[in-house]
């Protein structure tokens, strides 16, 4: 297998990683979150929500691949000129995971662990750490778009995506 | 490594031989194969020798740019022996009288004045032949023979018979191979003559060489050319024809190792037609190129009395009628491969060179760095150097030429397209170091190639795309223009 598809897998774990395992313990412990049961609400609202974006990344990544590897581009400058779908394809992959996670913010509702709900009374709606969490929505599509596209890119256009060459030449010797 | 000599003699010599020089530079010839080119015409300005000195020309400047041993597309070397006119040193307007000076034969005696005057018409006497032989190998037979008095002491003739000599002392087998038409004037009565005179004057070597010859049969037509009053006419073919093969059959023969006729049934029809000059430039033919293959092919042995090769359809010249495998594949290479370079790779390269990094034009084309620099991390030729800009030149100038010789065997004897749809693009030299527009971007290849039938996932996959998708995959021993057409070549 080419150096740049281990490259690009491994990218790939690191997104999955990242998305569903360290985000959900920066916002249970690290991040001042304004959250009664931060666990809870991750549990519950974040990592179903990071789970659907995980897969609309990988399959917004997916359809960017498939469309490469099916393309033939007459010159270089139509090659060039994808670019623009590059980019429309991650402009929907960060719009789809932040509709992802105000859908289940919006339409989920927390249950408090048995403890913490008889001393505070039950059922909880709290306010989202939108702060952190659209800016943890770029590095989701950083991670689980940008770079694996970089790698994983088919035939003509493998060199499309931004840096994509920089990240080849230190997968492959060129 | 085979050493070919070939001698196009005459207007349809010339097409012949500008036929075998592409063939060369397409590597249908085989790696090893080293040729030298002579180009025989009373007529300097005939618009066919000038076309095939042109092909020579470039051939050798792509070759000497663009060579790689171990890559067919210019492997073999070619060696240019100049152009030889029998009238030698005589003034711009020439008469056979001239040449025999008629005055000084008639005084000195009147008999061969005479015999000279049973021979010789008061027209053909009069006729200009700078202009060539008129169709007339009697006028041709008696200026070609003069050069036994020269013993090939003049022009291309020392460096010529001295190369097959030195040849024979390595020992190689050269091969001398003659191209000429029976049916005209220069090459019915040149290359009888020519073959002869050269077996005699090689005698001490004769056995250590072939010398071959594809004599063309008639194989077009015309009507009577209006620019002289003494002039080619096509009902004389038949008789010149028949002439020339019972002077070959009695008495040249033995000269030759093997001689191909080739011919056609359907004679082609031009529709300018000139005696000589730069008027007598008429379109290549699927013939020449079957003459052309016959420089590599076997010299006979146990073909007796003669064999036999005719084409499958009488109405259309297809890929399978082209004698030998590795002249069609290589021809199919190179034809695909120019018209890759033609539609596609020129305008990319000048794109490159004008773009403002040449990193910024490797985002949309992968193959281009891995055969030149765009960055000081590899060795890579850098595209906008001389070098490579001259190698651009000459390749391109190649490309072209091929491209429109091959149009015209597409065009040859037919009503409807044969061996490649190209017969409506127009093929022109580019100028300058920016992208052609006239040259519109062409991916697919897969109409290309008239008869090859594909499925339909390989006519998806065969496109220039996806060759230079492959060409961008691995590294390459070669880089630079050098390498990318030699690998475009061996992957198409």
């Amino acid at each position: 297998m080419k150096p740049r598809y281990i490259a690009g897998a491994i990218a790939i774990a690191i997104g999955i990683f990242w998305i569903v395992g360290i985000t959900r313990f920066l916002i249970t412990d690290i991040l001042p979150v304004q959250l009664k049961f931060p666990t809870a609400w991750a549990d519950q609202i974040y990592f179903p929500a990071s789970a659907l974006s995980t897969l609309l990344y990988l399959a917004f990544l997916g359809a960017w691949i498939y469309y490469s590897y099916n393309s033939r581009f007459k010159s270089s400058e139509e090659a060039k000129n994808t670019i623009s779908l590059w980019f429309s394809i991650l402009a929907i992959s960060i719009i789809s995971n932040v509709i992802s996670l105000v859908l289940f913010i919006q339409f989920t509702v927390v249950q408090a662990p048995a403890m913490q709900g008889a001393m505070q009374g039950g059922t909880f709606v709290d306010m989202p750490p939108y702060e952190f969490l659209i800016p943890m929505t770029l590095i989701n599509a950083f991670l689980l778009y940008w770079i694996p596209s970089c790698f994983l890119t088919q035939r003509t256009v493998r060199f499309v995506p931004p840096f994509s060459y920089e990240l080849n030449s230190i997968a492959e010797k060129r | 490594m085979k050493k070919l000599y070939i001698i196009g003699i005459g207007g349809t010599g010339s097409k012949c031989a500008r036929a075998a020089i592409h063939l060369h530079s397409s590597g249908a010839y085989g790696t090893d194969a080293r040729m030298g080119v002579l180009l025989i015409d009373a007529d300097a300005s005939n618009g066919n020798l000038q076309a095939a000195r042109e092909t020579l020309q470039c051939s050798l400047e792509a070759n000497s740019l663009l060579r790689d041993t171990n890559v067919k597309l210019f492997s073999g070397t070619l060696k240019n022996y100049g152009y030889w006119n029998p009238l030698g040193e005589y003034s711009e307007r020439l008469t056979l009288g001239d040449i025999y000076r008629e005055a000084s034969l008639r005084s000195v005696d009147a008999g061969l004045g005479e015999l000279y005057d049973s021979l010789v018409s008061p027209e053909e006497k009069q006729a200009d032949l700078s202009v060539g032989f008129r169709g007339r190998p009697s006028i041709g037979s008696a200026v070609v023979s003069r050069i036994r008095s020269t013993n090939f002491s003049h022009g291309p003739w020392p460096d010529f018979i001295n190369d097959i000599q030195a040849d024979c002392a390595n020992g190689d087998r050269p091969r001398i191979h003659l191209f000429g038409s029976i049916f005209g004037g220069t090459g019915s009565s040149g290359l009888p003559t020519l073959g002869t005179l050269l077996s005699r004057e090689l005698k001490g070597v004769r056995d250590s060489i072939d010398i071959t010859a594809s004599v063309l049969l008639p194989y077009f037509d015309f009507d009577i050319p209006d620019d002289e009053d003494i002039y080619a006419e096509a009902k004389n073919f038949t008789l010149n024809t028949d002439a020339a093969l019972q002077y070959l059959a009695r008495l040249a023969g033995d000269s030759f190792n093997c001689i191909y006729l080739t011919g056609d049934s359907v004679k082609q029809r031009y529709d300018d037609p000139a005696t000589g000059g730069p008027r007598q430039n008429n379109p290549s033919s699927a013939i020449e190129l079957i003459a052309a293959a016959a420089v590599t092919a076997e010299t006979g042995a146990g073909y007796a009395n003669g064999a036999y090769l005719t084409v499958s359809d009488d109405n259309i010249f297809v890929w399978d009628d082209i004698p030998g495998d590795a002249t069609k594949s290589a021809l199919r290479a190179a034809l695909r491969t120019t018209w890759s370079w033609y539609h596609n790779l020129y305008n990319e390269i000048r794109e490159a060179q004008r773009a403002s990094t040449v990193k910024s034009f490797t985002v949309g084309a992968p193959w281009f760095d891995r055969f030149f620099k765009i960055s000081d991390r590899t060795n890579r030729p850098d595209v906008e150097t001389e070098d490579q800009n001259a190698a651009v030149s000459a390749f391109d100038k190649w490309s072209v030429d091929f491209l429109r010789w091959f149009q015209e065997l597409c065009w040859s004897g037919s009503a409807r397209e044969q061996l490649a749809d190209i017969r409506d693009d127009l093929y022109v030299n580019a100028e300058g170091l920016d992208p052609d527009p006239r040259r519109a971007y062409q991916e697919n290849l897969e109409g290309l190639v008239i008869g090859h039938s594909f499925s339909k996932r390989e006519k998806w996959r065969d496109s220039i795309d996806l060759l230079k998708n492959n060409l961008a995959d691995n590294k390459h021993r070669l880089e630079g223009l050098k390498g990318l057409i030699n690998n475009l070549y061996e992957i198409i």
